[in-house]
């Protein structure tokens, strides 16, 4: 069942979103969601630049703009796809510390935000695929260490406070990844399409899936 | 919900640590780039023309003139004299991921760059499959997920060392502690000494033993060396012995060929090669005058046994020992000052990483291509990061998975 009111592939002009101004603090919204052209906008990519290139240049300051730019979008990507704080915070660190050893070779015409969000969603896709196959494979488990007590996945102890962020653990990692970067980093399909390395019609079929089974956890959650 | 209703939600969702997780990486992220060296200056195409034309004259001269093998060890030190400057490992030039030991614990190392603190542990093996990894620390014996670190369980021991987890089911893993060797079960149950009087070298498991022991696997057995020198062949759950060899050498190491059929026991000058089936010494290799090994490992295929030493000079060694010959003969792959202290093989076989404490890098070599080095530098730094005080130089400890999951 789909979700009332949302459509995998929104063709309409994108929600006004509040734009953080000359913060760089973890409140701030994704560069992406101002508007495409507007001065805000532009002005961002601007202080990012300068941020990359003075980073390159060894300024630790700049270095703490990027991150504080930029931390908290990946982290919360990272735990809603693989929904295991510790991992998050893992795979976030990990990627940044990507960025740190190609910081010389990055090309501060290209927007640092998609590239590190990125590397983030394809780590945490990998991260929880090789989980779940961890559970599935008891059998392989076993085998390896006999007798002992399987470790119980956190999700299924973690309490959610959010029905939306609970019913998303339901999803496959792929389906949770396609809706994080739709709904939380405001990809589009074809965005989408380009940093999972997928056909834009696999994009597709999977927000519509996803969102599908969202609506349906949800209403069974109620 | 509206497309609206849902962005709010996935923004405001509660994430356990949010805070504490963000300051916690800032502290590595910020650590890490203290250690990051800014790049430099590229140079202007003139002189980028005259380098490329030196270093074309200067392989014109090796190729060209008699002066044979000290000329290619000259020019080896020439062409990787910035192998201190080289970019830190970024990647793994073959599928695997490495289990690394540093001063700060073992750290998992993925083929895409990104790597994992495990802990707070010293000595790290993996299991068969990668699915853990067994670290020990001053009185435990740890299985960890090396994905998260989770502790899967863990016993109490006096200093367990060398820890290897026997491959195919991956039901025992076998430590010293102090001058025993012990056997625990692969849930952390069952721990039992196995021998009491053990020389300081890890054990091997036969590559295709499977314990418990199957009809088809035969028994679960052991290769330990003892302070003779001698090397002992055991059933790990009846604790016989199944042969012993005469002393010896005392071995460093022990390892098993790819199809279980040799047993190497290499000692600090020489490579004793056992039948695995009775315990007959099949051949002596000794190492060239002079050379003192430090790490030496079979090929994941074939009888190719790799070697790495130091030298009376101050130089260090990589051979390439072919035990399939009736009569080997040591192929020297790669010389170079100071030390190379480990070396381990890509789990396909096609690349050796060789440790090189002096220049703090890592060297990959493709054992066919020797001339084909990838370099990776600055590896204290990367695997110590954010400490002030000299590392001790971080060793490779496995590439999951060879020799079944031995490293």
């Amino acid at each position: 069942m789909m979700v009332p009111g949302l459509r995998p592939v929104a063709a309409g002009p994108r929600e006004e979103i509040q734009l953080a101004g000359e913060t760089t603090e973890s409140v701030a919204v994704p560069l992406r969601l101002a508007r495409a052209g507007s001065p805000s906008r532009a002005l961002e990519r601007r202080r990012e630049r300068r941020w990359i290139k003075a980073a390159q240049s060894g300024s630790e300051e700049a270095l703490e703009h990027l991150y504080r730019r930029h931390w908290s979008w990946a982290h919360r990507a990272a735990y809603l796809v693989v929904h295991d704080a510790a991992a998050a915070e893992d795979i976030a660190q990990e990627a940044f510390l990507s960025a740190i050893r190609s910081l010389d070779r990055f090309d501060r015409s290209r927007p640092f935000g998609p590239w590190l969000n990125r590397i983030v969603v394809n780590r945490a896709i990998d991260w929880a695929r090789a989980r779940s196959l961890r559970h599935e494979t008891g059998a392989e488990f076993e085998a390896e260490a006999a007798g002992a007590e399987p470790a119980a996945p956190e999700v299924a102890s973690a309490v959610y406070s959010d029905e939306v962020v609970a019913s998303l653990r339901h999803l496959s990692p792929e389906h949770r990844a396609v809706v994080v970067l739709r709904y939380l980093l405001d990809y589009t399909p074809g965005e989408i399409a380009k940093a999972l390395d997928l056909p834009r019609g696999t994009v597709n079929s999977r927000l519509r899936r996803a969102l599908d089974r969202l609506g349906a956890e949800m209403e069974v959650g109620q | 919900m509206r497309a609206t209703e849902l962005r709010r939600r996935l923004r405001d969702a509660p994430i356990p640590e949010e805070h504490e997780a963000r300051e916690r990486g800032w502290r590595v992220v910020r650590a890490a780039y203290a250690e990051r060296r800014p790049s430099t200056a590229r140079a202007s195409a003139p002189r980028r023309l005259a380098i490329a034309l030196a270093g074309a004259a200067i392989v014109l001269a090796v190729v060209l003139t008699p002066a044979g093998a000290k000329v290619v060890d000259f020019v080896r030190d020439v062409v990787r004299p910035n192998a201190k400057e080289a970019k830190p490992l970024t990647s793994l030039p073959a599928p695997g991921s490495l289990l690394v030991e540093s001063q700060q614990g073992p750290w998992v190392f993925h083929r895409d760059g990104s790597q994992r603190l495990l802990g707070d542990y010293r000595q790290a093996t993996w299991s068969p499959n990668g699915v853990f990894v067994a670290a020990t620390s001053a009185h435990q014996l740890t299985a960890v997920e090396p994905d998260t670190g989770t502790v899967h369980w863990s016993i109490n021991g006096r200093h367990p060392t060398d820890p290897r987890w026997a491959p195919g089911n991956g039901y025992r893993v076998a430590y010293r502690s102090g001058s025993s060797m012990r056997v625990v079960a692969g849930d952390g149950t069952h721990d039992h000494l196995l021998d009491a009087n053990v020389a300081p070298a890890p054990p091997a498991w036969r590559p295709a033993t499977n314990c418990p022991p199957t009809s088809a696997s035969g028994p679960c057995v052991l290769a330990l060396a003892k302070p003779d020198g001698a090397v002992r062949m055991v059933d790990a759950d009846s604790g016989k012995v199944l042969w012993a060899s005469a002393a010896g050498p005392v071995p460093r190491l022990l390892d098993w060929s790819a199809h279980s059929s040799l047993v190497a026991a290499l000692s600090a000058a020489e490579l004793r090669v056992f039948s695995a089936a009775d315990g007959s010494l099949i051949q002596t290799v000794r190492l060239p005058a002079g050379m003192e090994a430090t790490d030496g490992a079979f090929a994941p295929a074939g009888k190719s046994f790799a070697v790495t030493g130091t030298t009376r000079h101050g130089r260090s060694k990589a051979l390439l020992i072919p035990l399939a010959a009736a009569r080997a003969q040591p192929r020297s792959l790669l010389t170079d000052p100071g030390a190379f202290t480990d070396v381990t093989w890509s789990p396909d076989g096609h690349w050796l990483l060789i440790a090189w404490r002096k220049a703090g890098a890592w060297l990959f070599l493709n054992p066919e291509h020797p001339g084909h080095i990838k370099t990776a530098g600055q590896i204290s730094r990367q695997f110590s990061p954010g400490t002030t005080a000299p590392a001790g130089f971080p060793r490779p400890a496995g590439w999951c998975c060879t020799q079944a999951g031995t490293g």
